[in-house]
């Protein structure tokens, strides 16, 4: 066996293909394209860090949204509780007053401003929770 | 008194329809609010303030004929 690639050698006068280094023309060409191929790797781990930018940005917008939303809530509540107390005042103020109305708006009233209320707890709590964006359904 | 009560109402309103056009604007960035994970259902809201306001609507009528019934008087 020995002898075998002894003389194989010895009859081209050079070592067989991977015994020895490649010449610097061949090693220079190859690490050309090598060169293009970091390019591009580095190119998309740009593009994944604009994405990733794109996605915190949007991941911020909505929960600026949540948190107005909530606010608004509470802007309503507001709105109804001072509708409430006008109505619980109207029998004191105007004298004559028909006690079925002003007892049923009364009774309205109050109960909108605490279903109104509750809602608005539940929007302030969901505008502090974690957001998750999902895919939009056109992408893959 | 009885503008007073009209002008809540329209204020009452206008918040309304606010938190609506919010909601109907975020929907298509944030499908967990346009799924009602926020606040769940909101008719019984809405039916409870749209029954308050009928009967402001009606306490305020009352408080008109009562004003009027006085001046004639």
């Amino acid at each position: 066996m020995a002898t075998d690639t002894v003389e194989k050698v010895s009859k081209t006068g050079k070592a067989v293909k991977g015994a020895n280094f490649k010449n610097k023309r061949e090693r220079k060409a190859y690490r050309k394209t090598l060169r293009q191929v970091i390019a591009n790797k580095v190119a998309n781990k740009a593009l994944d860090k604009e994405d990733k930018k794109e996605q915190f940005q949007k991941i911020k917008l909505v929960k600026l949204r949540r948190r107005k939303i909530a606010r608004d809530w509470q802007r309503l509540v507001e709105v109804l509780q001072a509708l409430a107390s006008e109505v619980n005042r109207v029998p004191d103020r105007i004298r004559g007053s028909d006690p079925r109305y002003t007892g049923l708006a009364t009774a309205l009233c109050n109960d909108a401003v605490k279903a109104a209320a509750e809602k608005a707890d539940q929007y302030a709590a969901f505008s502090r929770k974690d957001v998750r964006i999902y895919k939009p359904a056109g992408k893959g | 008194m009885a503008l007073s009560l009209i002008s809540r109402l329209e204020d009452v309103d206008a918040f309304m329809d606010r938190v609506r056009m919010q909601i109907e604007r975020c929907t298509p960035d944030d499908p967990e609010l346009g799924a009602g994970l926020a606040g769940g259902d909101l008719t019984g809201t809405q039916s409870a303030i749209d029954k308050a306001a009928v009967a402001v609507e009606e306490l305020d009528y009352h408080l008109r004929d009562l004003a009027r019934a006085k001046a004639r008087a």
